[in-house]
């Protein structure tokens, strides 16, 4: 029996000795991940209620967007962020502007880039992070920035998020005419209206503050809740769009007030409701001063086929009333004093549907650091009940370096 | 005005029901929880959607609004 125990002793020894040899050679390492996603989308609208007109005539439209997000994570504490995406805009509508069908105003780009830090405690649960935000446009500028925060429980069952969001915008045009200089020289009106200069700003400013709360319900609920505040300042109205009167034969440009608070309330619930299927709801419930109210109604529906395949279908229904200065084609009064026939600001119905399709091999390219997370494609229609459809498609790429 | 009434009371008791019947969920229980379908937000293959929402209708979502500038709209 005591043979027995030191012929066991022996190797145990010899084990804890080859852990105290390995102490001597180990190395601390800080690891570094950078992800990055690549995206396409195609749009591709058609309506019958252009602002550009009047709220009448084609708002058939298309978008080629492509972008790029790249996230630097070293020591799993700093993250380093960049984001960019293009827009490629050919617009029927816009390209009456100036009534010469396919001149200068029908096809528009639109660039966009963020570039941003956040930072998240190893030994406290805290998290923040700052981004700055450019946008660019023929007839736009943006500069603004992003800084978020936020705090995780203890045991990871609940976070508190706060952000803050501002844009400072610029919405003189002339940025990519040589004739001007590449300069923003002027806002654009309608062809026939540019006898007069009907706004003395051209500024636009957006403060956006958004609380976040996420909390787990069991081991297969969460939810969260959001609370919004959005005020905007400045010029509010889009320049060449026209408003035609029922009690006059003249032709103005929208006018609408030079502020807008807007309230946005929403609860998402996350649920798996099978090993395989999960249910995500969300509800959204908006307001503003502007008299639109509008709820939000979406449902996505993610079913795990396998471990690598993933469908989504989902549909959303949104309903709003018309603003208090909205009005068709035709029937504002001359002696209004804040005027638009944009059917945006409409009273409508929308349905969106569609399905998305997830492939996510999580397998390296061959002996590389390099690794093929996820591909994603995903369709949707979108209607709304004043005759405006839209098509989307949109395609996802998600490689990582470990 | 009584269907804004009613809206918010019911997000109210909603939130109230929920907090009360959280169960403690260990670590070793989220599985499920930290599953990548389960992460509320939106990934950005569905950032055209969201763009065409934000343009195309008179609402904005929470933490979802305008982007970098662009369309001179709204």
């Amino acid at each position: 029996m005591i043979m027995k125990f030191f012929l066991l002793l022996i190797p145990v020894l010899f084990f804890f000795n080859s852990l105290i040899s390995q102490d001597s050679l180990y190395r601390q390492k800080k690891l570094t991940t950078l992800d990055i996603e690549a995206f396409y989308s195609f749009y591709k609208q058609d309506g019958n209620n252009s602002a550009v007109t009047g709220g009448i005539g084609t708002e058939e439209l298309s978008v080629n967007n492509f972008g790029f997000n790249f996230g630097l994570t070293t020591d799993t504490s700093h993250t380093f962020i960049f984001e960019t995406y293009v827009d490629v805009i050919t617009s029927a509508s816009v390209d009456n502007i100036d009534f010469v069908k396919s001149s200068a105003s029908e096809t528009d780009n639109h660039l966009a880039v963020g570039i941003g830090y956040q930072y998240q405690s190893k030994k406290s649960p805290f998290l923040v992070g700052a981004k700055y935000l450019f946008g660019l446009e023929s007839d736009f500028t943006s500069n603004g920035f992003n800084i978020w925060t936020s705090v995780t429980s203890k045991d990871f069952s609940r976070n508190l998020s706060f952000s803050v969001t501002c844009f400072f915008d610029d919405l003189r045009w002339g940025r990519f005419n040589e004739d001007e200089g590449y300069k923003p020289t002027t806002l654009i009106y309608p062809v026939e209206l540019r006898y007069r200069q009907w706004f003395d700003i051209y500024r636009r400013y957006t403060y956006n503050f958004n609380l976040g709360y996420t909390q787990d319900v069991n081991r297969h609920l969460s939810m969260q809740f959001n609370l919004g505040v959005i005020v905007q300042q400045g010029l509010l109205s889009t320049t060449f769009h026209r408003i035609y009167f029922s009690d006059s034969d003249s032709v103005v440009v929208e006018n609408l007030p030079r502020q807008r608070n807007q309230l946005p309330l929403s609860i998402g619930l996350n649920s798996f409701v099978t090993s395989s299927w999960i249910l995500k709801a969300y509800y959204l419930f908006y307001c503003d001063n502007f008299g639109i109210i509008a709820n939000t109604f979406a449902i996505e529906s993610p079913v795990k086929l396998n471990y690598k395949f993933t469908l989504y279908p989902f549909f959303r229904y949104y309903l709003q009333t018309a603003s208090y200065y909205f009005k068709p084609f035709r029937e504002h009064s001359v002696h209004d004093e804040f005027f638009t026939s944009d059917y945006d600001l409409s009273a409508f119905s929308s349905f969106k549907t569609g399905l998305g399709f997830g492939f996510y091999p999580d397998s390296r390219f061959g002996r590389s650091r390099w690794s093929f997370n996820n591909i994603t494609l995903r369709y949707a229609y979108y209607w709304r009940t004043n005759r405006l459809d839209a098509h989307m498609i949109s395609l996802l790429l998600n490689v990582a370096k470990n | 005005m009584f269907l804004k009434f009613l809206q918010k009371t019911l997000l109210l008791l909603l939130f109230t029901v929920f907090l009360m019947s959280c169960q403690s969920v260990k670590p070793y229980q989220r599985a499920y929880l930290n599953d990548r379908d389960m992460a509320f937000g939106s990934s950005a293959a569905k950032s055209m959607e969201l763009k065409t929402q934000a343009y195309r209708e008179g609402a904005v979502d929470t933490g979802k609004g305008k982007s970098a500038g662009g369309c001179g709209c709204r």
